[in-house]
């Protein structure tokens, strides 16, 4: 099928073009050279297997072209001085991911589910950028090097870098006030979760299966909290209290070395909480029993799951067993050693 | 407490599991036979488990991936994605 450049030819009057959807889908090749003045392009959701002639526009503020069918580089994006939005999602691009400096008005770059390598680039010349996805590179060999300095980057809301190849630290994220959604697992990371102190929007923080170390920080404070996940790592010390986190509704930490559970009481949201393969004692393991029958969930509320079970735990002692009975009675499906 | 040995084709399955113990290389999992939503995907954990859904288990993960093929039961929604941007956001 005929790309756009043979459908519109040369009209400096075209400020936005926006293929839709159609069926059949549109295929080949697209440039869009020919239109210099052009701010807006989408494409989304289409079979192209090219796009071309937009790398020098610095006209343009939006490029989507999610889910075709392209290949090859990302071209140099360091032209597109007015750029806010670059969304490439699920396509079959490689290579690395082209140099973000001068992208100053950027604010949703999103480039999962294609086949990129090499590093992540600096952010931090970006500061209005609110959506980073570089999650889930597909080929055997996906991103690696350490995550960017995100501290100037306080727009951001969402932050997804799963399933890539990614070594180092989670950097340093109090800075980012704004942040909801911070996904890094999967990835070789090591040293330890990083302070999440005052990060009230935070709703998402997931950095499960890494080489994590020391403990989980102090979740205080996190009001918007509702998944929290960290299993599969190395993870020392306690299980932080969970008071106050009055919208959580799933918590993951099994397969670390945790020995204790801070304390505290526990929502009535919370319907998913997982410890197993730990080193729980039983006093933590009673603390955690007595802390969700006082909670008052049943099973009319919607998933009850707890599992102190596994390699490592403690079982229950004394008022653990009877708390652990009472659970069931009310619908939960509990595990415990 | 009950002690069940799978056999080795297909998974032992208990409806409203009471106190069922696993050992770590036996794989089990959860689920609603009402509405065949899977709660607790297969996995290996020991451990003794009260349910008041109904508990496969099995001496391989394959065997509870037949289970789920066999009986049409729906595994969880994938956490990561709920949040993925819709396309035209202009």
């Amino acid at each position: 099928m005929a790309g756009i450049s043979l459908i519109l030819q040369n009209n400096p009057n075209v400020t936005a073009i926006n293929c839709g959807t159609s069926s059949p889908r549109l295929g080949g090749t697209v440039d869009i050279s020919a239109f210099p003045n052009l701010q807006q392009f989408t494409c989304n959701s289409n079979d192209i297997t090219a796009i071309s002639g937009y790398a020098d526009n610095s006209n343009l503020r939006v490029v989507q072209f999610s889910r075709n069918k392209i290949t090859g580089f990302i071209p140099s994006l360091s032209g597109l001085t007015n750029l806010q939005i670059f969304w490439c999602q699920t396509n079959q691009l490689t290579g690395p991911i082209p140099s973000l400096s001068g992208l100053t008005q950027l604010r949703s770059l999103l480039l999962f589910n294609n086949y990129l390598t090499g590093s992540i680039p600096a952010v931090s010349g970006s500061p209005l950028l609110q959506d980073l996805y570089v999650n889930n590179q597909l080929g055997a060999t996906k991103l690696t090097g350490p995550i960017p300095d995100l501290s100037l980057n306080t727009a951001l809301l969402v932050v997804h870098l799963a399933q890539n190849q990614l070594t180092g630290s989670i950097p340093a994220l109090t800075q980012l006030t704004q942040l909801q959604n911070f996904q890094c697992q999967s990835n070789q990371l090591t040293g330890s979760i990083p302070s999440l102190s005052g990060l009230t929007q935070l709703q998402n923080f997931f950095c499960e299966s890494n080489q994590l170390t020391g403990p989980i920080p102090s979740l205080n404070g996190l009001s918007s909290l509702r998944q929290f996940t960290c299993q599969l790592n190395q993870l020392t010390g306690q299980i932080p209290s969970l008071s106050g986190l009055n919208g959580l509704t799933l918590f993951r930490c099994f397969s670390n070395q945790l020995t204790g559970f801070a304390g505290g009481s526990v929502s009535n949201t919370l319907g998913e909480f997982l410890a197993h393969n730990n080193q729980l004692t039983s006093t933590a393991v009673n603390a955690i029993l007595a802390a969700f029958v006082a909670a008052g969930r049943t099973s009319a509320n919607g998933t009850c799951v707890l599992n102190l079970g596994g390699t490592g735990n403690a079982a229950p002692t004394g008022q653990g067993l009877t708390d652990k009975a009472t659970l069931i009675s009310r619908g939960w499906t509990v595990t415990t050693n | 407490m009950i002690k069940l040995y799978s056999d080795q084709e297909r998974p032992d399955v208990v409806q409203s599991a009471t106190n069922i113990i696993t050992n770590e290389i036996e794989w089990w999992m959860i689920y609603d036979a009402n509405t065949l939503q899977v709660i607790i995907p297969p996995q290996q954990c020991s451990g003794e488990t009260s349910s008041p859904y109904t508990m496969a288990i099995a001496d391989t993960l394959e065997e509870l991936e037949q289970h789920i093929q066999d009986n049409g039961l729906i595994l969880p929604v994938d956490l990561y994605g709920s949040d993925y941007p819709t396309d035209n956001i202009q």
